[in-house]
């Protein structure tokens, strides 16, 4: 493999945060930071998003079209930000999925080698 | 493209997103702060938490920007660079990639370049759309389109109200000027007033002619080019006597730089015609132009044209060809070519798809080589779009690489065509790289660079990480899904093959039949030049002695068999096509039509001196042919060939028709001979022809006749050509050997066009199958290669070497069956567009077809025969090792 280590890391955890992003507007729209700690909270603690990951990371989301936002006020009253899954943000969530999933069996067999 | 636009928008809505992001960072960190607040801590302390946990705003900010469109350019850097890495590392595969579509885009090319400046490109004169060119013919005879005669163009010029001006003019017996004791033949034009202004190059000095020149004193206008070398650039020339073949011209004025005709090509020196001068209403020898009246449409033109006609055909009733026609000028010089140059666009075309489809073919098999590196991309997070993409870039910068070497080639390519074609196609002198040209080379290289890598591209955006990683397992189906994308690749690239060798064995063998015609004179062994004597110092008496005494002279020089003289050539095209009335026979008193050419014309006239008809082999049928006894003095005397002899004398024994009496131009003659049938162009088209003797005619129609001297040898003509020099020299130290020739080049330039086309349509097919038989090479060695387990068990199993050779040549027969039938029926059709080319052949002649089928069948046999020999020789112990 020719990529550099840096860009690699890069690569698996912007492919991971968008599908996680994704998720997390599953269940209605939603501002960054209740975005981050929907993320924070379902992973148990374990994932923690930056803001500087969740912001370039909803941006490119919403430049692709499977996101769309709006500003609101909160249920406290403040202005925000909300961000809202497309018709297309759906289908991509799908494929993430599938991805994600043939992901995690190819590492496996990676990691497993079959005995020869 | 719904992205594009999106990002467009983003960038107008700039400064705006730039408010709304900060906003939207602002609001992140004061809902935090805020809800820490409520969870109990103190305000200062809450909100300090709160920007800690945000980061550096201003490193978010920027990241986040980035993800608005720039982040699309960074990633094409960090692909493109990649892409370069990649290929850096397998320099053949670059090398041999490089060079093949380098082919096919430099070849494309340069053909295009000659088809823009040819057939796209406005002719060189300004308003050019504009001009417009006459012809006469007979009313509803197109065959019979011919040259304007003085009478009518007169009427064109004092009738018609369409044309801004109009000008005549015909090329006339080159003149020879002699300066710093050195002759150099002239080209010469004799121009109506009207010439400089129709083509709106007003002369550069002095001035052009105006109608009183047209009767006065001699006068002329210079080349640039003559004027520049031959009177150094001196203005001071304007105003002087020039000599040409000894009789005086004043200089009057000098043509612009570069000017050249647009039907003769380059001229040396301009006279004044005089067209009141030449009253024959049946005389067709003058080229006619026009310039439409600025807001004059051609259809205007045409219907005046037309009316014009109406009224000409009244005032001579007897005139054949007396419908004027008009013709945009471009179009008229262009139309030949057309053809020819669309034929070769194609076939040039067919190359490149053959190198391109050579490219793809490399290009899928080195994608499937780095099928894992391809694969764990994808499973790294690149999407299948950016795998594409990769792809396609990196048969971008292959083409782009690849397209910059073929301008390179194709200038060379161009050159090459300029030099071969120059007798065969017109305004190649125009020939050269423009904005035009270089535009389509860089469609072309777009073009192959998505045609190149376009399907390895969509196989492998799809490609599956788990399957493609799952041990060295390749996937069976997408295996053979490959494999038979790449044999129908091979076999797209040997049907095209087969299409462009078809066209090219068509045009060989018609090409053969054109050399091996009987034009019914000797070619071999005939040399061929002109002596002109300038009238000052030759009068018609001696003109007409002078010929003859040299024919003799020439005669005696080692080496020469026969000599004699014709003021054009057989074989050379029409000129001085003569009324001729009948005095005798069925059609006496008649002036027949006379076919000839293919067309309905007149007789062919010719004057000839010395032993013209046994210098050339010309066969005698009946009487003799001129002798001493044909003397200035005695009554005018006409040989006549077999052919004229059949149409004007019908029903007659050619024995009856020596003694009949014919009158050219009111010119009674008797026929003394009936002599064999020479072509009129180096097609074959028969021609009827009258001879007279040179001396009888020497100052016919005011003429001095620049004779064509044609000695026959029984060594090769060049060997002669020194003797020949001397003899003149020693005749007259002034007169010069102008354009000497062998015979065998004068008639080869006649079928210029053909060999053109053929030299280029060999070197397409020749490349084609080479590329072909490479491209079928590489699919078989592939398969080998990855089969070479399965071979090595069935060897095992004890499959002889010849039944594992079988195993291979019958994918090379699929796939050489396939392009056969595909081909043919591509030859088929690209034969039909040949058809303007080829002579007495049919385009789809099946034995031209089978031909190049065996040839491309060879071929491919060879090319598979290397794969299938290396597959018998697979060792079964090293096949099934591991890893392999």
């Amino acid at each position: 493999m020719a990529l550099k280590q840096r860009q690699d890391r890069m690569d698996v955890l912007q492919g991971t945060l968008d599908m996680l992003i994704l998720q997390t507007l599953q269940w209605g729209p939603q501002h960054g930071l209740r975005i981050a700690q929907g993320i924070r909270q379902k992973s148990e603690e374990l994932l923690r998003v930056e803001a500087g990951s969740l912001y370039p990371a909803l941006h490119r989301l919403e430049q692709q079209g499977w996101l769309k936002s709006a500003w609101k006020v909160s249920e406290k009253g403040q202005r925000a930000k909300y961000y809202r899954l497309t018709q297309s943000g759906k289908k991509q969530l799908t494929a993430e999925q599938g991805k994600w999933e043939r992901f995690v069996k190819a590492i496996g067999l990676v990691m497993q080698p079959t005995g020869r | 493209m719904k992205r594009l636009f999106r990002r467009v928008k983003t960038l107008l809505r700039w400064r705006q997103r730039e408010q709304d992001l900060q906003d939207e960072l602002t609001a992140h960190v004061a809902m935090d702060a805020q809800e820490r607040i409520e969870a109990g801590d103190p305000p200062d302390t809450a909100r300090q938490a709160a920007w800690r946990d945000f980061g550096n705003v201003a490193r978010v900010t920027e990241d986040t920007r980035a993800a608005w469109g720039w982040a699309g350019v960074e990633q094409f850097v960090q692909d493109l660079r990649y892409a370069f890495r990649q290929l850096r590392r397998s320099p053949g595969f670059v090398a041999v990639v490089v060079a093949t579509l380098a082919l096919g885009i430099g070849g494309t090319t340069a053909v295009f370049s000659v088809v823009e400046a040819v057939l796209l490109a406005p002719l060189p004169y300004e308003a050019s759309g504009q001009l417009v060119r006459f012809y006469q013919e007979e009313p509803d005879v197109a065959s019979s389109r011919t040259d304007v005669t003085a009478p009518h163009f007169k009427e064109i010029r004092d009738q018609a109200t369409s044309f801004e001006d109009v000008a005549a003019f015909n090329e006339r017996n080159g003149g020879d000027l002699i300066a710093h004791g050195q002759a150099q033949r002239l080209r010469v034009l004799q121009v109506t007033s009207g010439y400089f202004r129709t083509l709106r190059s007003g002369p550069l000095r002095g001035r052009g002619f105006e109608r009183a020149d047209e009767v006065g004193a001699p006068r002329m206008i210079l080349s640039d080019a003559l004027w520049r070398t031959r009177f150094d650039g001196n203005p001071s020339i304007i105003g002087a006597t020039v000599h040409l073949s000894a009789e005086p011209y004043v200089v009057v004025g000098i043509a612009p730089h570069g000017f050249e005709d647009p039907i003769v090509g380059q001229v040396d020196a301009w006279l004044p015609y005089n067209l009141a001068g030449n009253t024959s209403e049946e005389n067709y020898t003058l080229d006619a132009v026009g310039r439409l009246r600025n807001g004059v449409s051609l259809e205007q033109a045409r219907a005046e044209i037309a009316a014009l006609t109406q009224s000409l055909a009244e005032q001579w009733p007897g005139v054949r060809a007396s419908t004027l026609v008009v013709r945009p000028l471009k179009e008229d010089l262009v139309a030949p070519s057309r053809g020819t140059l669309h034929v070769l666009l194609i076939a040039v075309g067919l190359v490149l798809l053959v190198a391109c489809a050579n490219v793809a073919n490399l290009f899928l098999v080195r994608a499937t080589g780095r099928t894992r590196e391809l694969a764990i991309r994808v499973a790294l997070g690149s999407g299948g779009a950016r795998i594409a993409r990769q792809l396609l870039l990196e048969s971008l910068l292959l083409a782009a690489a690849g397209g910059l070497l073929g301008l390179a080639l194709s200038a060379w390519g161009v050159h090459t065509l300029r030099t071969l074609g120059h007798d065969a196609i017109p305004r190649l002198a125009e020939v050269g790289f423009d904005p035009m040209v270089l535009a389509f080379a860089t469609l072309v290289t777009l073009g192959s660079a998505v045609g190149v890598g376009v399907m390895a591209a969509i196989r492998f955006a799809r490609i599956d990480p788990s399957r493609a990683l799952g041990a060295h397992s390749r996937s069976a189906t997408s295996t053979r899904r490959h494999a038979r994308l790449r044999s129908a690749l091979a076999a797209a690239q040997l049907a095209l093959a087969l299409t462009l060798l078809s066209a090219a064995a068509l045009l060989m063998v018609s090409f053969h039949g054109l050399q091996r015609m009987d034009l019914g004179f000797r070619i071999e062994r005939v040399l061929t030049f002109d002596l002109s004597l300038p009238s000052a110092r030759y009068d018609a008496k001696r003109r007409a002695a002078f010929y003859e005494e040299f024919a003799r002279r020439l005669e005696r020089i080692p080496g020469v068999t026969r000599a004699g003289g014709t003021h054009h050539l057989p074989a050379t095209g029409t000129r001085h096509a003569w009324p001729v009335r009948v005095d005798g026979g069925p059609l006496a008193g008649t002036v027949p039509k006379i076919r000839t050419g293919g067309t309905d014309q007149q007789a062919e006239q010719r004057t000839v001196s010395g032993d013209f008809f046994a210098a050339l082999d010309i066969p005698v049928l009946a009487g003799r042919t001129f002798g001493a006894e044909d003397s200035t003095n005695a009554p005018p005397r006409a040989v006549v060939s077999a052919d004229f002899a059949r149409q004007a004398f019908p029903g007659m024994s050619l024995d009856n028709v020596v003694g009949q009496q014919i009158a050219i131009f009111s010119q009674e003659n008797s026929i003394i001979g009936v002599v064999g049938d020479v072509a009129l162009d180096a097609h074959g088209a028969p021609g009827a022809t009258v001879y007279r003797a040179h001396r009888q005619n020497a100052d016919d129609m005011n003429a001095n006749w620049t004779l064509t001297q044609v000695v026959a040898t029984d060594v090769l003509p060049e060997r002669i050509l020194a003797s020949v020099r001397a003899e003149v020299a020693a005749l007259d130290p002034e007169l010069v050997v102008h354009r000497a020739a062998p015979m065998t080049e004068i008639v080869g330039r006649g079928v210029s066009r053909e060999r053109f086309a053929l030299v280029l349509m060999g070197a397409f097919a020749a490349v084609a199958l080479g590329l072909a038989a490479l491209g079928l090479y590489g699919v078989l060695a592939y398969t080998v290669r990855q089969r070479t387990q399965e071979i090595g068990i069935r060897m095992a199993l004890g499959a002889t070497a010849a039944q594992v050779r079988v195993l291979v040549l019958r994918q090379a027969a699929l796939v050489l069956a396939i392009g056969l039938v595909v081909g043919i029926a591509g030859a088929m059709v690209l034969g039909r567009g040949l058809s303007s080319l080829v002579f007495e052949i049919s385009p789809s002649d099946p034995r031209i077809l089978l031909a190049a089928a065996v040839l491309l069948t060879i071929t491919g046999l060879l090319a598979a025969w290397l794969p299938a020999r290396r597959a018998s020789r697979v060792a079964p112990r090293i096949a099934m090792q591991e890893g392999y």
